[in-house]
Protein backbone atom coordinates (compact mmCIF):
# COMPACT_ATOMS: atom_id res chain seq x y z
CA UNK A 1 0.00 0.00 0.00
CA UNK A 2 2.83 2.38 0.95
CA UNK A 3 4.55 1.52 -2.31
CA UNK A 4 1.44 2.52 -4.22
CA UNK A 5 1.08 5.78 -2.31
CA UNK A 6 4.77 6.60 -2.75
CA UNK A 7 4.69 6.03 -6.54
CA UNK A 8 8.44 5.45 -6.63
CA UNK A 9 9.09 8.92 -5.21
CA UNK A 10 6.81 10.64 -7.72
CA UNK A 11 3.72 10.63 -5.48
CA UNK A 12 3.24 14.41 -5.48
CA UNK A 13 3.30 14.53 -9.30
CA UNK A 14 1.16 11.44 -10.00
CA UNK A 15 -1.50 11.97 -7.33
CA UNK A 16 -1.82 15.70 -7.95
CA UNK A 17 -2.27 15.05 -11.70
CA UNK A 18 -4.97 12.44 -11.15
CA UNK A 19 -6.58 14.57 -8.42
CA UNK A 20 -6.77 17.72 -10.55
CA UNK A 21 -7.94 15.73 -13.57
CA UNK A 22 -10.83 13.94 -11.87
CA UNK A 23 -11.79 16.90 -9.68
CA UNK A 24 -12.06 19.11 -12.78
CA UNK A 25 -14.09 16.55 -14.73
CA UNK A 26 -16.54 16.04 -11.85
CA UNK A 27 -16.94 19.79 -11.24
CA UNK A 28 -17.42 20.43 -14.97
CA UNK A 29 -20.02 17.66 -15.18
CA UNK A 30 -21.89 18.95 -12.11
CA UNK A 31 -21.90 22.57 -13.34
CA UNK A 32 -23.46 21.48 -16.64
CA UNK A 33 -26.05 19.14 -15.16
CA UNK A 34 -27.10 21.79 -12.58
CA UNK A 35 -27.25 24.46 -15.29
CA UNK A 36 -29.41 22.18 -17.40
CA UNK A 37 -31.86 21.66 -14.51
CA UNK A 38 -31.93 25.44 -13.85
CA UNK A 39 -32.57 26.31 -17.52
CA UNK A 40 -35.24 23.59 -17.87
CA UNK A 41 -37.04 25.03 -14.84
CA UNK A 42 -36.75 28.61 -16.13
CA UNK A 43 -37.98 27.63 -19.57
CA UNK A 44 -40.97 25.70 -18.20
CA UNK A 45 -41.89 28.69 -15.99
CA UNK A 46 -41.66 31.04 -18.98
CA UNK A 47 -43.90 28.76 -21.05
CA UNK A 48 -46.43 28.56 -18.19
CA UNK A 49 -46.50 32.38 -17.93
CA UNK A 50 -47.05 32.75 -21.68
CA UNK A 51 -49.89 30.18 -21.59
CA UNK B 1 -29.58 18.98 -46.21
CA UNK B 2 -31.55 20.34 -43.26
CA UNK B 3 -31.56 18.21 -40.12
CA UNK B 4 -34.09 19.19 -37.49
CA UNK B 5 -34.11 18.11 -33.86
CA UNK B 6 -37.55 17.17 -32.55
CA UNK B 7 -38.86 16.11 -29.14
CA UNK B 8 -38.27 12.41 -29.94
CA UNK B 9 -34.56 13.09 -30.42
CA UNK B 10 -34.42 15.00 -27.13
CA UNK B 11 -36.21 12.18 -25.31
CA UNK B 12 -33.76 9.67 -26.81
CA UNK B 13 -30.78 11.77 -25.62
CA UNK B 14 -32.41 12.15 -22.19
CA UNK B 15 -33.01 8.40 -21.81
CA UNK B 16 -29.43 7.57 -22.88
CA UNK B 17 -27.97 9.95 -20.28
CA UNK B 18 -28.02 7.67 -17.16
CA UNK B 19 -26.53 4.75 -19.13
CA UNK B 20 -23.77 6.99 -20.47
CA UNK B 21 -22.99 8.32 -16.99
CA UNK B 22 -22.84 4.78 -15.62
CA UNK B 23 -20.64 3.57 -18.52
CA UNK B 24 -18.27 6.55 -18.09
CA UNK B 25 -17.81 5.91 -14.35
CA UNK B 26 -17.43 2.15 -14.90
CA UNK B 27 -14.77 2.49 -17.62
CA UNK B 28 -12.92 5.16 -15.61
CA UNK B 29 -12.74 2.79 -12.61
CA UNK B 30 -11.33 -0.02 -14.78
CA UNK B 31 -8.95 2.46 -16.40
CA UNK B 32 -7.76 3.69 -13.01
CA UNK B 33 -7.16 0.12 -11.84
CA UNK B 34 -5.01 -0.62 -14.90
CA UNK B 35 -3.25 2.78 -14.84
CA UNK B 36 -2.31 2.75 -11.15
CA UNK B 37 -2.05 -0.98 -10.27
CA UNK B 38 -1.58 -3.14 -13.37
CA UNK B 39 0.71 -1.02 -15.52
CA UNK B 40 4.44 -1.41 -14.76
CA UNK B 41 6.59 1.67 -14.12
CA UNK B 42 8.69 2.91 -17.04
CA UNK B 43 12.36 1.88 -16.88
CA UNK B 44 13.55 5.49 -17.25
CA UNK B 45 10.69 7.67 -16.01
CA UNK B 46 9.52 5.34 -13.26
CA UNK B 47 6.00 5.85 -11.91
CA UNK B 48 5.78 9.44 -13.17
CA UNK B 49 4.94 7.87 -16.55
CA UNK B 50 1.46 7.02 -15.16
CA UNK B 51 0.50 10.63 -15.82
CA UNK B 52 0.53 9.65 -19.52
CA UNK B 53 -2.76 7.74 -19.04
CA UNK B 54 -4.65 10.97 -18.39
CA UNK B 55 -2.42 13.41 -20.30
CA UNK B 56 -2.47 11.69 -23.71
CA UNK B 57 -6.27 11.06 -23.97
CA UNK B 58 -6.85 14.68 -22.84
CA UNK B 59 -4.59 15.95 -25.63
CA UNK B 60 -6.17 13.65 -28.24
CA UNK B 61 -9.69 14.77 -27.36
CA UNK B 62 -8.64 18.42 -27.18
CA UNK B 63 -7.60 18.14 -30.84
CA UNK B 64 -10.50 15.93 -31.93
CA UNK B 65 -13.09 18.19 -30.31
CA UNK B 66 -11.61 21.27 -31.98
CA UNK B 67 -11.73 19.48 -35.35
CA UNK B 68 -15.44 18.70 -34.81
CA UNK B 69 -16.00 22.30 -33.67
CA UNK B 70 -14.35 23.73 -36.79
CA UNK B 71 -16.14 21.18 -39.02
CA UNK B 72 -19.52 22.12 -37.51
CA UNK B 73 -18.77 25.80 -38.10
CA UNK B 74 -17.93 25.10 -41.77
CA UNK B 75 -21.19 23.14 -42.17
CA UNK B 76 -23.10 25.96 -40.44
CA UNK B 77 -21.63 28.51 -42.89
CA UNK B 78 -22.57 26.30 -45.87
CA UNK B 79 -26.05 25.14 -44.81
CA UNK B 80 -27.07 27.75 -42.19
CA UNK B 81 -28.64 24.85 -40.32
CA UNK B 82 -28.73 25.99 -36.64
CA UNK B 83 -28.08 22.40 -35.55
CA UNK B 84 -24.39 22.73 -36.48
CA UNK B 85 -24.14 25.89 -34.43
CA UNK B 86 -25.69 24.05 -31.46
CA UNK B 87 -23.22 21.15 -31.89
CA UNK B 88 -20.27 23.57 -32.00
CA UNK B 89 -21.42 25.40 -28.88
CA UNK B 90 -22.13 22.12 -27.07
CA UNK B 91 -18.66 20.67 -27.51
CA UNK B 92 -16.54 23.84 -27.21
CA UNK B 93 -16.44 23.85 -23.40
CA UNK B 94 -15.69 20.12 -23.21
CA UNK B 95 -12.78 20.64 -25.60
CA UNK B 96 -11.56 23.57 -23.52
CA UNK B 97 -11.56 21.40 -20.37
CA UNK B 98 -9.60 18.62 -22.11
CA UNK B 99 -7.08 21.18 -23.42
CA UNK B 100 -6.65 22.62 -19.93
CA UNK B 101 -6.22 19.12 -18.47
CA UNK B 102 -3.65 18.30 -21.14
CA UNK B 103 -1.70 21.48 -20.30
CA UNK B 104 -1.87 21.00 -16.51
CA UNK B 105 -1.03 17.27 -16.46
CA UNK B 106 1.67 17.85 -19.08
CA UNK B 107 3.20 20.56 -16.96
CA UNK B 108 3.17 18.35 -13.85
CA UNK B 109 4.70 15.48 -15.86
CA UNK B 110 7.30 17.86 -17.30
CA UNK B 111 8.75 18.76 -13.91
CA UNK B 112 10.15 15.28 -12.98
CA UNK B 113 10.89 14.40 -16.64
CA UNK B 114 12.44 17.59 -18.05
CA UNK B 115 13.18 19.43 -14.80
CA UNK B 116 10.89 22.34 -15.71
CA UNK B 117 7.15 23.01 -15.40
CA UNK B 118 6.96 24.82 -18.73
CA UNK B 119 9.03 25.59 -21.83
CA UNK B 120 8.00 27.74 -24.77
CA UNK B 121 8.56 25.02 -27.33
CA UNK B 122 6.38 24.45 -30.39
CA UNK B 123 4.12 21.69 -28.98
CA UNK B 124 3.40 23.35 -25.64
CA UNK B 125 2.93 26.82 -27.11
CA UNK B 126 0.59 25.59 -29.86
CA UNK B 127 -1.47 23.72 -27.23
CA UNK B 128 -1.70 26.92 -25.19
CA UNK B 129 -2.89 28.74 -28.33
CA UNK B 130 -5.56 26.03 -28.76
CA UNK B 131 -6.75 26.74 -25.20
CA UNK B 132 -7.01 30.47 -26.00
CA UNK B 133 -8.90 29.66 -29.23
CA UNK B 134 -11.48 27.70 -27.24
CA UNK B 135 -11.82 30.57 -24.74
CA UNK B 136 -12.12 33.13 -27.56
CA UNK B 137 -14.84 31.05 -29.28
CA UNK B 138 -16.87 30.65 -26.07
CA UNK B 139 -16.57 34.26 -24.90
CA UNK B 140 -17.11 35.86 -28.32
CA UNK B 141 -20.47 34.12 -28.61
CA UNK B 142 -21.45 35.23 -25.10
CA UNK B 143 -20.14 38.79 -25.45
CA UNK B 144 -21.97 39.74 -28.66
CA UNK B 145 -25.65 40.40 -28.03
CA UNK B 146 -26.71 40.02 -31.69
CA UNK B 147 -26.61 36.19 -31.77
CA UNK B 148 -26.62 35.91 -35.58
CA UNK B 149 -23.52 38.13 -35.71
CA UNK B 150 -22.03 36.29 -32.71
CA UNK B 151 -22.46 32.96 -34.50
CA UNK B 152 -20.78 34.32 -37.67
CA UNK B 153 -17.79 35.85 -35.88
CA UNK B 154 -17.19 32.93 -33.51
CA UNK B 155 -17.56 30.39 -36.34
CA UNK B 156 -15.10 32.35 -38.50
CA UNK B 157 -12.63 32.40 -35.62
CA UNK B 158 -13.03 28.64 -35.06
CA UNK B 159 -12.41 27.93 -38.77
CA UNK B 160 -9.34 30.20 -38.96
CA UNK B 161 -8.05 28.67 -35.71
CA UNK B 162 -8.15 25.20 -37.27
CA UNK B 163 -4.77 26.00 -38.85
CA UNK B 164 -3.35 25.40 -35.37
CA UNK B 165 -4.40 21.70 -35.36
CA UNK B 166 -1.85 20.41 -37.93
CA UNK B 167 0.73 22.70 -36.30
CA UNK B 168 0.13 20.95 -32.94
CA UNK B 169 0.15 17.50 -34.55
CA UNK B 170 3.38 17.95 -36.54
CA UNK B 171 5.16 20.42 -34.25
CA UNK B 172 7.29 17.62 -32.78
CA UNK B 173 8.42 16.60 -36.30
CA UNK B 174 8.86 20.07 -37.80
CA UNK B 175 10.76 21.66 -34.91
CA UNK B 176 13.28 20.60 -32.34
CA UNK B 177 11.10 20.35 -29.24
CA UNK B 178 11.50 19.08 -25.73
CA UNK B 179 8.24 17.17 -26.19
CA UNK B 180 8.70 13.63 -27.47
CA UNK B 181 7.38 12.57 -30.93
CA UNK B 182 4.18 10.50 -31.21
CA UNK B 183 4.46 6.98 -29.74
CA UNK B 184 1.28 5.81 -31.44
CA UNK B 185 0.86 6.38 -35.16
CA UNK B 186 -1.47 5.04 -37.85
CA UNK B 187 1.44 4.26 -40.14
CA UNK B 188 3.66 2.24 -37.85
CA UNK B 189 3.50 -0.09 -34.87
CA UNK B 190 3.24 1.68 -31.49
CA UNK B 191 6.57 2.19 -29.74
CA UNK B 192 5.14 1.55 -26.27
CA UNK B 193 4.63 -1.83 -24.66
CA UNK B 194 1.24 -3.58 -24.67
CA UNK B 195 1.16 -3.45 -20.83
CA UNK B 196 1.06 0.36 -21.17
CA UNK B 197 -1.13 0.40 -24.27
CA UNK B 198 -4.03 -1.38 -22.51
CA UNK B 199 -4.51 1.24 -19.72
CA UNK B 200 -4.03 4.01 -22.27
CA UNK B 201 -6.71 2.45 -24.48
CA UNK B 202 -9.16 2.05 -21.56
CA UNK B 203 -8.61 5.62 -20.35
CA UNK B 204 -9.11 6.85 -23.92
CA UNK B 205 -12.50 5.08 -24.08
CA UNK B 206 -13.42 6.55 -20.66
CA UNK B 207 -12.51 10.08 -21.80
CA UNK B 208 -14.49 9.54 -25.02
CA UNK B 209 -17.54 8.45 -23.00
CA UNK B 210 -17.13 11.55 -20.80
CA UNK B 211 -16.91 13.72 -23.91
CA UNK B 212 -20.12 12.21 -25.34
CA UNK B 213 -22.00 12.34 -22.01
CA UNK B 214 -21.22 15.98 -21.22
CA UNK B 215 -21.61 17.08 -24.85
CA UNK B 216 -25.14 15.62 -24.91
CA UNK B 217 -25.99 17.37 -21.63
CA UNK B 218 -24.64 20.61 -23.08
CA UNK B 219 -26.54 19.95 -26.32
CA UNK B 220 -29.81 19.97 -24.38
CA UNK B 221 -28.66 23.03 -22.43
CA UNK B 222 -27.80 25.00 -25.60
CA UNK B 223 -31.13 24.03 -27.21
CA UNK B 224 -33.01 25.42 -24.19
CA UNK B 225 -30.85 28.57 -24.25
CA UNK B 226 -31.80 29.06 -27.91
CA UNK B 227 -35.49 28.50 -27.16
CA UNK B 228 -35.34 31.05 -24.33
CA UNK B 229 -33.59 33.57 -26.56
CA UNK B 230 -36.35 33.12 -29.17
CA UNK B 231 -39.06 33.46 -26.47
CA UNK B 232 -37.51 36.66 -25.07
CA UNK B 233 -37.31 38.16 -28.57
Amino acid sequence: MNELLDMGGYAIFVWSSYGIFFFSLVIFFLINILNLRKYEKMYNNTIKKID
Amino acid sequence: MYIKINNNHIELIKSANPYLIFATIFVFIIGLYYSLFQSPPDYIQGDSMRIMYIHVPSAWFALMTYSILAGSCVLWFITRNPLFNVVARSIAQVGMVFTLMSLITGSIWGKPTWGVWWVWDARLTSMLILFFLYIAYIFLWQAISNKELASKISAALAIIGFINIPIIKFSVDWWNTLHQPASISKLSAPSIDISMLIPLFIMTIACFLFLVTVSLIRFRLVLIENKMLRTSN
